[in-house]
């Protein structure tokens, strides 16, 4: 065996961008990150045209899916329209070959950032999220030697402790995103930064999750059908955004994850945070033929 | 500038191979075809320099088919360990005897419990011990038949796992493949 026997034919570019033993070693990584759900996995994460932080690790985890006939959609919290969403799209239509869209229901691949969409994945779609944190501990356990102990040993009293504090100077838990949640009972992760609305979309889901932080290198999983659950104290259940009630301004849909829109006059309004979601909803009212598949909220509850 | 942006034969083969494998480990007891079967397609989109892998048994894990697994593993730039060491173990388990080797598999650490060994196994699939699989990726229960492992396989398998810690389980027969992770509890009916 020489290096010459395991080299392949000289080309110009390889297929998605990163070249085959980038894949193969993502590969590896995915398999044990889906066999330990919510094991943070280190991995290489190579170098992409773009920097860190700006959705190198999803980056990587989709390219490692990616086929010519993967649709794929990336959204940048809730818009599919963003400078980052859009790039991050046509890079893998220039370098797969793979089909664009906005659409949820027609995606294969979604990789986003801050947002799980209103409509619910099916079990052939996969859901690629971008982290940028992926250590719950690092608040209260800066050095991450001693945080994966931690995570070794399921010692995380003390995330409950920030949980507590947070109740007792403010009165109720104020921690909006990446909330700190137990997958299949064992391991807590950060489901990244969407909001406590969309955490109770990965419990019991029918798709894959697969969470990939760049510029930290680490990459974990939680699988279709598995527990996770946010971190609440018995008598203080846990809260989604009071979205319940507000109504989009732009699509008069109401009980959806909104953002608010300061006025002049400081009063706000809402729209619907997840873009194409919001999209289908104003061609509807238009009576169009749209098709608009099951959510995960019905009158701004789940259930 | 153009691209060449279409796979080639080989990203294609080991790009659909590994699908098929995340969507087996990601819905254990899930029976998944893959596109060109066998031992070595399945090391040729996982394995290179960076692995080591070791052979039980063999004669391409019983001889029904010729060829050398070991050879072509081998090609991959992957090396050969110790059971003990190996990352990727390639294992015939039809006697008592190879269960018991296999006992000394990799678990992982607490710290990693990712550095912990895959098993690729042949199996035959409809007809033999019928086991109930319940965990991760699967909704309730699911049931399947497996033949061609050794009945005392399972009970070692539940032995050497203390989640985290364990192996995860392919078992392959022909371009089928079911995965088993280490979180999935087997029961044997």
């Amino acid at each position: 065996m020489t290096l010459k026997d395991l080299t392949k034919p000289w080309a110009a570019f390889n297929y998605g961008f990163l070249d085959e033993s980038a894949k193969r070693e993502l590969r590896r990584k995915m398999l044990k990150a889906v066999a330990v759900p919510g094991y943070q996995v280190p991995y290489a994460s190579r170098e992409v045209p773009m920097a860190r932080g700006w959705g190198t690790g999803g980056l990587q985890a989709t390219l490692t899916l990616l086929k010519p006939t993967s649709v794929v959609k990336v959204i940048d919290q809730g818009a599919d329209d963003s400078v980052n969403a859009v790039s991050i799209r046509k890079f893998f239509a220039r370098v797969g070959g793979a089909v664009e869209t906005e659409d949820t229901q027609k995606a294969t691949i979604i990789q986003s950032r801050h947002r799980i969409p209103e409509e619910k994945l099916r079990e052939d779609q996969i859901l690629v999220l971008q982290v940028p944190d992926p250590e719950p501990l690092r608040a209260v356990q800066p050095d991450m030697s001693i945080a994966r102990e931690m995570h070794g040993d399921a010692d995380y009293g003390q995330l409950w402790l920030v949980l507590y504090e947070q109740l007792v100077k403010s009165g109720r838990i104020i921690q909006g995103s990446s909330y700190p949640s137990m997958v299949n009972g064992r391991y807590v992760i950060s489901p990244s930064p969407i909001p406590r609305w969309d955490v109770k979309k990965l419990h019991q889901a029918d798709h894959l999750t697969i969470l990939s932080a760049g510029r930290e290198k680490r990459i974990y999983a939680v699988p279709p059908y598995t527990n996770v659950e946010p971190l609440v104290f018995d008598d203080v259940p846990y809260r989604v955004e009071d979205h319940q009630d507000k109504t989009c301004y732009r699509s008069n849909v109401t009980g959806f994850f909104m953002n608010e829109l300061p006025q002049d006059d400081g009063s706000s309004r809402h729209e619907l945070s997840d873009s194409h979601f919001g999209v289908k909803q104003i061609r509807r009212n238009e009576g169009e033929a749209v098709e608009i598949a099951k959510t995960w909220y019905n009158n701004g509850r789940m259930d | 500038m153009s691209l060449s942006i279409l796979p080639t034969a080989d990203d294609s083969r080991t790009n659909a191979i590994f699908e098929e494998l995340i969507w087996a480990l990601s819905r254990p007891g899930l029976l998944r075809t893959m596109p060109a079967g066998g031992f070595t397609a399945i090391a040729e989109s996982l394995l290179d320099r960076e692995c080591t892998f070791h052979v039980l048994g063999d004669r391409v894990l019983d001889g029904e088919s010729a060829g050398d697994l070991e050879r072509d593993l081998a090609a991959t730039g992957a090396r050969r360990a110790d059971l003990a060491q190996a990352d990727y173990v390639f294992a015939a388990l039809r006697s008592a005897q190879a269960v018991d080797d296999l006992s000394r598999l990799r678990i992982g650490t607490l710290a990693y419990p990712d550095e912990a060994a895959t098993v690729f196994t042949p199996a035959n699939f409809g007809t033999g011990q019928q086991l109930r699989l319940s965990g991760p990726g699967i909704r309730d229960s699911v049931t399947i038949t497996v033949g061609g492992i050794d009945a005392s396989f399972w009970q070692m398998r539940a032995k050497a796992i203390r989640y985290p810690l364990g192996f995860d389980l392919y078992l392959v027969d022909g371009d089928d493949v079911v995965g088993i992770p280490r979180s999935t509890k087997v029961e044997v009916l």
